[in-house]
């Protein structure tokens, strides 16, 4: 336990150092290496990524996943994609400082929102929707606040790096070693392996195209592809250098740090802290501006409440997944997802229904006689697929044993076949006792006189009183009809009668019930003493029942 | 044995020597050739994930190597 907190709290160091000074960090850097070194983006990005995959496979070292993902077509487009949004933000950086960046790359939650609900039919819940709601307006004041002249060209390449950033999303869900790395193995060396042959793949993939690009431009004045290097560019040493150094020491630590954490501390978690990310660039873009020499006076009141903003939607949506999330944990604590085991999963909606059945569809009760939460039961059915089975089976089990197929659906109190074997083995062990056969009288007529609920509330009532005044070790059941019988053990046979007594004295007393109306019955008591009256149960049943019905012959 | 229908429950399993028709030594025999193989096949694998590993890193190392070479050239020239 202590070694889990301790992991846990390396896992928290890991995702703030990782979010507050590397990623802070990268993005200053990446402002400076576009405003005041001139880097080509394209090569600075290649660079970039060769020296982190580098890092990240000599980090990961040999293991699984390595042909799946170099096999994998989707690598190829998740990398396309993940170069295409790194290359066309090292663009933005000429127009717009880093924090404003930050922002701006949150066009990115809109349009992944809107993709995964109109084109996968995912529903947001409210709290996503208002979340989302309010990083857009957020997004807005910070494209309201660029300087009308750029405007133009800005919000292109904002809504391009946006689709780009979606996009990622999207295909890291679908591209098999990712998913495989981040669910199945879940372990954070197999996803640096899995990214650092991503990026190596698309790295070269990027070097050989625009190389081929740049050798055909060879003798143009200007690239005829534009955006493209020329072939000058691939040496330039500030682009290639700047571009190592930061794959080096920026962006590997930074992927190595966001998988270890989010192992640690899990995904949802690390997300949280993952939408500081505007306030950690703004404090390095601050902090390092005396030695970047890059002005922060861009930076307006109104970017500033557009990092409120966004860092607020970006707290509701990730702290409303993290909620979803422990709900889902607290559902795989009682359920499980078992289509290899058809059997299990018969069972356990059998048990389901059969108890539903037993408590008259009142899923409280029946969840309460099983020992599971109330959601527990609407899981599995809610279950159409038929794939969901109770985990700890033998407990539900034995629970669905004990409190449901041998109780009474109605009054709660033990049935006739769990009466009776309960009955038997408390005969084997107890060497007195007696048997009270009870009999309502006048119950007819509040059934004729008021209907079925009626009566069916004075038989709880009367089991209540019963279990009230009857010792705490009694067995008591309702045998059918308006019968009852109970046995109590250890007790003379001047106590039972005085016992007997009380009884008929309590049950006698008028029930106020739910429908407005008090209703007065009485009851008939007969009375076996063990083992003096029987030795076995059928003999004590019948003796008190003889009892009962000579009781209710002299009243009548 | 009762008929087997497409309920599982009402239909036990027969035991594995009836299932192959084969006697309990051949069986073992077959599961530790079995074994054997997967152990073999995990260890090739093994084999083959360090030699993809090494010939990554290479081809890594030389492509920054190669663009730092450019950037030296770039910068001397």
């Amino acid at each position: 336990m202590i070694a889990m907190n301790n992991a846990k709290t390396i896992g928290w160091i890991e995702g703030l150092v990782s979010v507050f000074i590397f990623l802070g960090i990268n993005q200053v850097v990446s402002r400076y290496c576009s405003v005041v070194l001139e880097v080509n983006p394209v090569v600075y990005s290649c660079a970039a990524f060769s020296a982190c995959a580098l890092m990240l496979i000599l980090f990961s070292g040999p293991g699984a996943l390595v042909k799946e993902t170099i096999r994998s077509v989707d690598t190829w487009t998740y990398g396309v994609v993940l170069m295409l949004s790194y290359v066309i933000g090292m663009i933005l950086y000429g127009y717009v400082t880093s924090t404003e960046l930050t922002m701006l790359q949150k066009v990115s939650v809109f349009m992944s929102f809107a993709g995964s609900w109109f084109f996968l039919g995912r529903k947001p819940d409210k709290y996503q929707l208002l979340g989302t709601l309010v990083i857009t307006v957020g997004v807005a004041t910070v494209a309201a606040d660029i300087l009308p002249e750029k405007r133009g060209l800005v919000y292109f390449l904002a809504v391009l790096y946006g689709a780009a950033q979606a996009a990622r999303i999207f295909i890291a869900e679908i591209h098999r070693p990712h998913t495989q790395a981040s669910t199945i193995v879940n372990d954070p060396r197999a996803r640096a392996r899995v990214i650092g042959f991503v990026m190596l793949v698309v790295s070269s993939m990027f070097l050989l195209v625009s190389g081929l690009v740049a050798f055909a431009q060879v003798g143009e004045a200007t690239p005829f592809i534009r955006g493209f290097p020329m072939l000058e560019d691939f040496s330039h040493p500030e682009s290639i250098f700047a571009g190592v150094l930061t794959g080096i020491f920026l962006i590997a630590p930074l992927r190595v740090l966001e998988f270890s954490s989010s192992q640690k501390i899990k995904t949802e978690n690390f997300i949280t802290i993952l939408t500081f990310m505007s306030v950690s660039t703004l404090f390095w873009e601050w902090a390092t501006a005396p030695i970047t020499g890059l002005s922060i006076k861009a930076i307006s009141g109104n970017d500033l409440i557009a990092l409120v903003l966004i860092t607020a939607g970006g707290l509701i949506t990730s702290l409303t997944r993290k909620l979803s999330a422990q709900k889902s944990d607290k559902l795989s604590e009682y359920l499980m997802v078992a289509p290899q085991n058809l059997e299990l999963v018969d069972d356990s909606r059998e048990i389901v229904a059969n108890t539903l059945e037993k408590f008259e569809m009142d899923i409280k009760k029946s969840a309460k006689a099983l020992g599971v939460p109330k959601w527990a039961l609407e899981a599995i059915l809610a279950d159409g697929d038929k794939v969901v089975a109770f985990k700890n089976f033998n407990e539900v089990s034995r629970r669905f044993r004990t409190h449901v197929s041998n109780r009474d659906g109605l009054t709660g109190l033990l049935n006739r076949g769990g009466f009776m074997v309960a009955f038997k083995k408390a005969l084997n062990t107890n060497k007195t006792g007696a048997v009270l056969y009870i009999d309502l009288d006048k119950f007819k007529p509040v059934n004729d006189t008021h209907g079925h609920d009626a009566g069916d509330e004075v038989l709880q009532r009367v089991a209540r009183r019963l279990e009230k005044h009857l010792p705490a070790a009694s067995l008591v059941t309702r045998m059918g009809g308006d019968e009852y019988c109970a046995f109590v053990p250890y007790i003379s046979s001047a106590e039972m009668h005085k016992l007997k007594t009380i009884l008929e004295r309590e049950l006698a007393q008028p029930y106020a019930l739910e429908q407005g109306v008090n209703v007065e019955i009485s009851a008939s008591i007969g009375t076996a003493h063990y083992p003096e009256e029987g030795k076995t149960p059928a003999d004590l049943i019948n003796s008190a029942d003889k009892g009962m019905y000579g009781v209710k012959h002299a009243d009548l | 044995m009762p008929e087997p229908t497409s309920n599982r429950r009402l239909t036990p399993q027969k035991p594995t020597e009836e299932l192959y028709n084969l006697s309990k030594k051949e069986i073992a025999a077959f599961i530790e050739e079995e074994r054997r193989h997967d152990e073999l096949s995990r260890l090739n694998e093994v084999r083959q994930q360090k030699r993809v590993w090494v010939y990554s890193v290479v081809f890594a190392a030389s492509v920054n190597a190669l663009l730092i070479c450019f950037a030296l050239f770039g910068g001397t020239s």
